[in-house]
């Protein structure tokens, strides 16, 4: 029996890990960003989930929608962060 | 989205079924293995009535509000990254002879991913050590952060994945420059990797480094054979670089849709020898004894078939009517936000010469194509680019549909290379981002 050893040829990879953020118990009074990278469809799905959202919630629920390129400008993520509680985005095709 | 989590919003990434493993892979990747998915059950939204995306959206909308809600309250952490050493595990495999063991190496790397399909020179400690001669380098320097998988590029990763391509040490250099060039944030390694377009990195190098390589700049430059053999294994060797230090895999981060043959190879050097101008890394401030090598993203190929005419106009009037095409990505770039499409213009000698001996140089080619390759309005409005406009942009909205629009942003998009053999066949190539120059040091 022959044998061969060789080198793996994939890199470590070296991430930062993040805790995700707290969730809220309720949304009510709070505001959701529905963000659209531009793709086609992308607004279609987003604004027909807010519009079911705000339908479950019983409309006290503050729907807002951003349009931006992809990938996001870090401007568009950082205005999302000020101004919304949550934030839905569809960032594929 | 990871980046609103980062700062205190809970968000939910809502995906189609074909991007949950790409999803899932990215978010581990950059940092965030518990990003809130919700899958929408349909390939994409893309191509399809609203009433289809209307009863995916309605199905997932619980899976939304679960991703949005909890119930627990928890101090957030703040964001931690372990120092990591590089390690590079040893992979054994055993055959009746040694034949049988490499091709149970080979088979067992293919079935893994890590292999572009072709049989693979096998990275043994021997033939890494012998590669990792080409460069002063220490074999653990980390060279970058390789987008989009954040992998650990180090020396010896890459010598790794040069050994497996069947580069020689002689290579090293030349893979490494390229690696740095292609992390360079402007050329948007991650679109170039993870699109559900066919883009790839293709290198052009300039210098003395050219002939002392063997890299093909004549005929049959960009194709196979005995004299394009360095051009093959560079090419080769940044594809299993992009994939194994990257983790730009089909299906987990590389999304493409359809693929291209360009995605194994893709690696010339300027023929600055039969050119009638000065080279182009000179041209980009470097001397002529220095050596480069320049990425550029490569989405769209053309090939510019005109033996007829000698005249500048002639000849670039044939480029400008055959770029113009309204079904590739560069053509729809210059108005939407942050988007840059370097052109690679390969022009052969025959064509170089004609154009250079009306007095034109790199700088009038350029100038001329972007005059003259032009789409009309009524095709633009018909792609999805127009929900993207820039501000600056809007007023295509309202233009008339005849009126004539340049393809590309500026006419310094346009980048001039002599490339190939005898004969009134040149060829172009564009893609995303902007073209990198770096130089090539040992």
């Amino acid at each position: 029996m022959q044998e061969i050893a060789v080198l793996n040829p994939v890199a470590q990879i070296n991430p930062l890990n993040f805790e995700p953020a707290v969730r809220p118990r309720d949304l009510r009074n709070l505001k959701i960003g529905l963000l659209w990278n531009s793709k086609a469809g992308g607004d279609v799905a987003l604004k027909r989930i807010g519009e079911k959202i705000e339908k479950e919630i019983g409309g006290d629920v503050d729907i807002a929608f951003f349009q931006d390129d992809h990938p996001s400008a870090m401007s568009t993520l950082e205005r999302l962060a000020d101004s919304c509680d949550a934030v839905i985005g569809a960032p594929a095709d | 989205m990871i980046e609103i989590e980062k700062r205190g919003v809970p968000t939910v990434v809502v995906v189609t079924r074909p991007f949950v493993e790409d999803a899932k892979v990215t978010a581990e990747m950059f940092g965030m293995p518990h990003l809130s998915l919700a899958v929408l059950d349909m390939n994409t939204c893309s191509n399809v009535d609203d009433e289809a995306i209307y009863k995916a959206a309605d199905a997932v909308t619980s899976q939304v509000l679960g991703g949005l809600l909890g119930t627990e309250s928890r101090e957030q952490a703040s964001a931690r990254q372990t120092e990591i050493k590089p390690q590079y595990q040893v992979e054994t495999f055993r055959g009746n002879d040694k034949l049988k063991a490499w091709e149970a190496f080979n088979a067992h790397f293919l079935d893994k991913g890590w292999g572009d399909g072709f049989p693979l020179i096998a990275p043994t400690e021997e033939k890494v050590n012998e590669m990792l001669k080409g460069t002063k380098r220490s074999p653990d320097e980390i060279i970058t952060v390789l987008q989009p998988g954040m992998g650990l590029a180090t020396v010896k990763a890459i010598a790794i994945n040069a050994v497996m391509a069947g580069c020689q040490p002689k290579h090293l250099p030349v893979l490494i420059a390229a690696v740095q060039a292609m992390n360079e944030p402007e050329f948007q390694l991650r679109i170039v990797a993870m699109s559900t377009g066919p883009h790839t990195p293709m290198l052009v190098v300039n210098g003395p480094i050219a002939k002392e390589l063997d890299i093909n700049s004549g005929r049959g430059a960009l194709g196979p054979g005995k004299e394009s053999a360095s051009n093959t294994v560079l090419g080769r060797a940044v594809r299993l670089i992009l994939m194994n230090i990257g983790h730009a895999y089909l299906n987990s981060m590389d999304m493409d849709t359809l693929g291209s043959p360009n995605k194994y190879s893709m690696c010339i050097a300027e023929n600055e020898k039969d050119s009638p101008w000065k080279p182009y890394h000179v041209s980009r401030g470097h001397t002529s004894d220095e050596s480069t090598v320049t990425v550029f993203s490569v989405e769209a190929q053309f090939g510019i078939f005109d033996t007829k005419n000698s005249t500048p106009e002639g000849i670039l009037t044939s480029f400008a009517g055959t770029i113009n095409s309204i079904g590739t990505a560069f053509t729809r770039s210059w108005f939407i936000p942050r988007r840059r499409s370097d052109c690679a213009v390969l022009l052969s000698p025959a064509h170089a010469r004609a154009i250079a001996a009306a007095g034109w140089d790199k700088e009038d080619v350029q100038e001329y194509l972007y005059r003259e390759s032009r789409l009309p309005v009524k095709l633009f409005k018909n792609t999805e680019q127009m929900e993207r406009l820039k501000p600056s942009c809007r007023w295509i909205l309202d233009a008339p549909d005849d009126m004539l629009l340049p393809i590309v942003g500026a006419q310094d998009w346009y980048h001039i290379f002599v490339v190939g053999g005898p004969g009134g066949k040149s060829s172009f190539t564009a893609g995303v981002g902007r073209a990198i120059t770096r130089k090539i040091e040992a």
